[in-house]
């Protein structure tokens, strides 16, 4: 059933600005361009692909993995030239293999933690039919689910002691979307509790070196400049104050005030050293109360040992993530899912934590932030300028920022809310 | 509120946040060091080298203070010394008070005088720029000699090739085949070989829209020669051009060259501008074309490229001739645009000056004596910029009680003949209350931010001054109010103590 609504919507639909990225990205990597470019919208469009809604995209602000991708994903294209949906349907085939093998790795993640196969079927399938699930990787087009789908087999073998493996994965991760490297700390932590210095240490290293090696190889290859490759990506420490989080309010006081709230000083605020990096404070803080857990459980190495406490340094990691980084995506909250649905689904949890809470928001923050008609642009490109009118026109604008700025506050709420809960639960768990 | 400020009170909180803000810090200075390796420059991008000076000075106090608390926690944590505080005696108080104020603007001071010290310089340069003929030719007319009269003022010379003219400038440039799409019907797209008033030749491609929105039209001129031209391994292609922005970005122009390769396949080589800094290149999807993206060329843009090799690296087979070329100008069909061409040469020699070869519009010469050599293309009149450096530079700095200011005077001497040449100034002001002072007259400048300076009629010695100043709330503090206060407090004080001691004295 998951499976057949994500291939009915799939092909025909895509996020106006991220998925005309991915769409351009293939086209001119396939035909010879560096990963790291601009890329225009005619001698491209002409062919029928994606649409000339923007002149000029970006490239990738990521390591070369996903655009390595969507460039084989043009060939495959080029190969049997049905139609551009062909083309579309490629690009969403592996956040949707993604999917697929997270919701795999859920259900083994949850027998372990239950030894119950009811309940494990019935968390595996909380993930793969969550509708906010279904719509990142076959609506929007994001990939999300195969990052995570990597960390959660790099959590497995972790457990399955094969802590070489488990970084090789985490490496793996990490270097189709670096997001997972939060996860890094936790790793070291528990290696380092569990089987020792050395082992951490070389876990870690391995998670790393993957990641850069795999990143060289193609740079060299192709002979794309590194320089350009690392400002695409470095960039991504500078974005400004938008979407899933509190700091939207920029947006907001701009829109109600752009005397007093201009787009400079807005930009001053958001690159002051300390608000660009308040997500190392999050972090660091996620890492400190994983400590601090596996402190309250050393005396039982087998609980130490455990998936229970390991997801929930996870959890704490990505919240303290959510809360402080100035840009939050939605898609971020795909990484939620596996840690909030495996703890409920634990006997060990007494917690009030509901996973539908958490997606229902992001996905109602999704659609206020790009009316859902707008995903159809591949099909009618007008829609994208109506959802740009209503965007950016008084009073619709107005509406929308308040709308925006208000779901990413109770959502950080109930982030806030989670964490104070999982924190309140350490004790019952030792 | 209460559990806000006790977890700020928590001493393991203290030690999270000190380290957060220490590990940023590292962050800004490894930075900031790699930057500095020309290969990674791109860390540059972790640091915060775009900040206001404001936010520094914000951010280096943050620094500054937690420094301090982590040396106070350190030294209370670790080595068990704590400071106590006792309630001074009202002499005491004052005292505090009086040597915290003095302190205090003291410090201000000091930065404000740092401040006006640190400001970057205004580096005027004053450049002259004129035309000069030909003095000569050699190597078979291949090379063109100028002599340059004004070398004794120490000049670098800088060559403008937009101004400049040349004799043949375009190899192909007859109306050929004519294709658009998304263009106003009569005549208003075109393509035309115009001369400017100094009798300059320049190819002129426009493009009228239709003016509609989200449509991509173009307008190309596709000559197709009937002798094909053979390509040896230095043919070269030389370009400069200009192209008009668009109102939203979408403006391109390219010039198009089809050979014949060895193995006797036709394929095209594309070499396209547009008016926003689009890098790039990629083939066509039956791999018979490649395409150059070339950036902007909203400014002049000059550019050469040996064919043999660019078309061997593009296809892994060697030319054999050139077939066709086409010029083209496009942009979303709710605009006009129009594109330039000053050169576009097929030539067997690369454009050289002094024996290097050029890469820009505004080549700077390497002299050896006085003399440019210009070789690869025929040039009638050459426009050329010397920067004098200045015979005096002098900077000194002046103290008042209510103000600092700091003085930058240069002079230069300019000794060619009036009506000859156009002089200018050019200089980075340190900001906006910088005063200007040209040969005694004060220079005001019309708009901020404006770095440039046309010179009317200046001959012999030229004078330019920077005036800086800021004025001083605390230097008055700390001269006039406190200095006599605290001459009466410590001549009290040593009063009653003198008084006290009498008194004892006596006692005993």
């Amino acid at each position: 059933m998951g499976l057949l609504v994500r291939l009915a919507l799939c092909f025909w639909t895509g996020h106006p600005w991220d998925f005309e990225v991915f769409v351009r990205v293939g086209y001119y990597v396939a035909n010879g361009s560096s990963l790291f470019g601009i890329f225009p919208s005619e001698s491209y469009s002409n062919k029928g692909l994606g649409q000339p809604i923007f002149p000029y995209v970006t490239g990738l602000g990521y390591l070369p993995a996903w655009g390595l991708y969507t460039a084989l994903a043009y060939k495959i294209y080029n190969l049997f030239p049905i139609s551009p949906f062909f083309y579309y349907f490629m690009l969403k085939l592996a956040p949707i293999l993604g999917d697929l093998a997270s919701t795999y790795l859920i259900y083994s993640l949850t027998l372990i933690a239950t030894g119950d196969t009811q309940r494990a079927r019935l968390s595996s399938l909380a993930f793969f039919l969550c509708p906010f699930v279904i719509f990142i990787s076959s609506v929007w087009g994001m990939f999300d689910s195969i990052p995570l789908a990597f960390t959660l087999a790099s959590t497995l073998l972790l457990l399955a002691d094969k802590p070489y493996l488990s970084g090789f994965c985490l490496g793996m991760g990490i270097y189709i979307k670096i997001v997972p490297i939060i996860y890094l700390p936790i790793h070291f932590l528990y290696l380092n509790g569990s089987k020792g210095m050395k082992e951490a240490l070389t876990h870690v290293l391995t998670a790393l070196v993957v990641p850069f090696i795999l990143t060289m190889i193609p740079l060299i290859y192709f002979g794309w400049e590194n320089s350009k490759a690392a400002i695409t990506i470095f960039s991504q420490t500078q974005k400004t104050g938008e979407v899933l989080t509190y700091w939207n309010l920029g947006a907001l006081l701009n829109a109600l005030s752009p005397q007093n709230f201009s787009a400079e000083t807005l930009n001053e605020v958001f690159s002051f050293p300390l608000v660009r990096y308040l997500w190392i404070l999050g972090l660091m803080v996620g890492y400190l109360l994983y400590h601090k857990l596996q402190k309250n459980l050393s005396d039982d190495f087998s609980s130490f040992c455990s998936l229970d406490p390991l997801l929930r340094g996870y959890l704490f990691a990505t919240i303290g993530f959510l809360l402080t980084r100035t840009f939050i995506p939605e898609q971020f909250v795909i990484y939620l899912a596996p840690l909030i649905i495996v703890q409920t689904k634990s006997p060990k949890f007494k917690g009030k934590l509901d996973w539908r809470h958490v997606w229902i928001l992001a996905l109602a923050f999704a659609f206020v932030n790009l009316y859902p008609f707008a995903f159809a642009y591949l099909i009618n490109p007008e829609l994208w300028y109506i959802f740009n009118y209503l965007a950016f026109t008084q009073p619709y604008s107005n509406i929308r920022y308040f709308a925006r700025f208000s779901i990413a506050v109770i959502f950080d709420l109930m982030l806030m809310k989670i964490l104070s809960e999982m924190v309140a639960d350490y004790g019952e768990s030792a | 509120m209460g559990k806000v400020l006790n977890l700020l009170k928590d001493k393991k909180t203290q030690y999270v946040i000190i380290i957060w803000i220490l590990l940023v810090k590292v962050i800004e200075i490894a930075a900031g060091l790699l930057a500095n390796i020309e290969l990674l420059k791109f860390f540059v991008l972790l640091g915060f080298s775009h900040l206001s000076a404001f936010s520094y000075i914000v951010w280096d106090v943050i620094v500054v203070f937690t420094v301090i608390l982590l040396i106070y926690r350190l030294a209370k944590d670790t080595f068990q010394i704590s400071l106590r505080l006792k309630r001074p005696s009202k002499k005491g108080f004052i005292s505090i008070v009086l040597l915290s104020s003095w302190a205090v603007s003291s410090i201000m001071a000091v930065l404000q005088f740092s401040l006006v010290a640190s400001l970057p310089s205004n580096n005027p340069r004053l450049e002259i720029s004129k035309y000069y003929m030909p003095c000569g030719t050699i190597d078979n007319e291949l090379t063109t000699c100028f002599t340059i009269n004004e070398m004794e003022h120490g000049a670098e010379v800088t060559l403008n090739l937009s101004k400049s003219l040349f004799l043949d400038p375009f190899s192909f440039y007859n109306v050929g085949e004519i294709s658009m799409f998304g263009t106003k019907d009569g005549g208003l797209s075109y393509f035309a070989v115009k001369s400017s008033p100094d009798g300059q030749k320049v190819v002129e491609m426009r493009f009228f829209g239709n003016c509609t929105d989200g449509l991509d039209g173009w307008f190309a001129n596709k000559i197709t020669l009937e002798k094909p031209l053979q390509v040896n391994e230095s043919t070269m292609l030389v370009l400069l051009l200009k192209l008009e922005p668009s109102s939203d970005k979408t403006a391109w122009t390219y010039i198009k060259l089809g050979f014949l390769s060895a193995d006797n396949k036709v394929l095209s080589l594309v070499w396209k501008f547009h008016d926003k800094a689009v890098n790039s290149a990629f083939y066509s999807e039956d791999q018979k074309m490649k395409m150059y993206l070339l950036g902007s060329a909203v400014n002049w843009t000059f550019s050469q490229f040996n064919l043999y090799d660019v078309f061997y690296t593009s296809f892994s087979s060697h030319p054999q001739s050139l077939i066709s070329i086409e010029y083209g100008v496009g942009a979303e069909a709710d605009n006009i645009i129009t594109a330039n061409f000053l050169l576009a040469k097929i030539s067997d020699y690369p454009l050289k000056v002094n024996g290097e070869v050029v890469e820009s519009v505004n080549p700077t010469v390497k002299m050896e004596g006085f003399s440019i050599l210009f070789q690869g293309i025929n040039v009638s009149r050459l426009y050329v910029t010397l920067t004098l450096k200045p015979y005096s530079e002098k900077r000194n700095f002046r103290l008042c009680l209510s103000k600092i200011s700091r003085f930058e005077e240069y002079m230069w001497n300019i000794n060619v003949p009036e009506r000859e040449f156009e002089a200018r100034i050019h200089f980075n002001i340190a900001n906006n209350s910088t005063k200007i002072f040209l040969s005694g007259k004060e220079v005001l400048l019309k708009a901020h931010g404006i770095l440039s300076y046309e010179i009317e009629s200046l001959q012999g010695e030229v004078t330019m001054i920077f005036v800086n100043e800021v004025d001083t709330y605390f230097m008055p503090i700390v001269s006039i109010v406190l200095v006599p206060l605290l001459i009466l407090y410590i001549w009290r004080n040593i009063k009653s103590q003198h008084e006290m001691e009498v008194n004892i004295a006596f006692y005993f």
